[in-house]
């Protein structure tokens, strides 16, 4: 029996896992998500502060994932944001999905030059971990105050 | 530059392509038209990952084959070849599914072996048109595309 131990602790852990999933954990982790998500909005303004861009809430997106659905939870409104350069448009943020192998979460950054993804790695309610990347580079880059500008020039 | 890096970047050339048309049509609010290209960007997405899940399933048919072509080859000993007998079996009738290749190849519950699993589900549910598909971060795809075909050995 020995020799089916590690396989049986594996699978047994796994079951666990997967126990923890239930409508309390998923409506956690819609909160959290938008949360971050609005977070990220606050830090965005705060970076554009005394600069000559300006953010401004968008069109609201639908939010119902696979996992609300199973667990009964409702479709639920997340936001968006725009960012001007006095009257002009230069790009949109938009949140993807919270939902995604390998991450917590994905957000788009449209803007007319380009599309830019920012991927949470951090794990589940976890400080988030965003990282950048552009349609060329496989390698993410930490997104910060110098990497965001970079994408309004 | 390997498969999935050729396929990373023609996904990326439709993608900025869509995401252009999509940010014109928000800047100038025509919601329908970006509505229509948010939509097309989520088929791309799903396009080019089953695209390279088959790259991968390839890889992991191929190798597995080979594992069980020698293992028949090489085992003498009876003890050793009975349960191979009946993988080959299930490999000649095409009935050994895909997971079980996988775990032939990965240790079952492992790293490699879970991630495989939620790509492979996620490829289900894409293929058999479920009514919800994941967002797809295609940077993570490619890399983790690239990491399990070089990590899968016979």
């Amino acid at each position: 029996m020995t020799f089916l131990l590690p396989l049986w602790n594996n699978f047994n852990s796994m079951q666990q896992t997967e126990k923890k999933v239930d409508k309390q954990q998923v409506e956690r982790r819609v909160r959290d998500w938008k949360k971050r998500v609005s977070d990220l909005y606050s830090t965005i303004k705060l970076w554009l502060k005394d600069s000559e861009y300006s953010l401004k809430p968008g069109a609201k997106l639908i939010m119902y994932e696979e996992l609300m659905s199973q667990f009964n939870v409702p479709s639920t409104e997340i936001e968006t944001v725009d960012i001007f350069k006095g009257k002009d448009f230069i790009l949109t943020i938009k949140p993807k999905g919270l939902w995604i192998i390998g991450a917590n979460g994905r957000v788009d950054i449209l803007s007319t030059k380009g599309s830019y993804l920012l991927v949470d790695f951090a794990e589940q309610f976890k400080t988030p971990q965003w990282k950048l990347f552009n349609g060329d580079k496989n390698k993410g880059v930490e997104f910060n105050k110098q990497t965001f500008f970079q994408l309004l020039k | 530059m390997n498969i999935f890096d050729e396929l990373g970047k023609v996904y990326n050339e439709i993608d900025t392509t869509y995401a252009s048309i999509e940010v014109n049509a928000r800047s100038r609010g025509h919601n329908k038209k970006e509505a229509e290209y948010f939509g097309k960007r989520q088929f791309n997405d799903q396009a080019y990952f089953l695209f390279m899940f088959t790259r991968l399933e390839d890889r992991v048919r191929n190798l597995s084959d080979q594992l069980i072509d020698d293992k028949m080859a090489t085992l003498t000993d009876w003890k050793s070849k009975r349960s191979w007998e009946i993988i080959q079996k299930q490999k000649t009738n095409d009935s050994l599914h895909f997971m079980n290749r996988v775990s032939l190849l990965t240790l079952k519950g492992g790293t490699n072996y879970n991630l495989i699993k939620q790509y492979y589900d996620q490829r289900n549910n894409i293929g058999h048109g479920g009514s919800f598909t994941s967002a797809i971060s295609m940077p993570t795809v490619i890399a983790d595309m690239k990491q399990l075909y070089k990590d899968l050995k016979q």
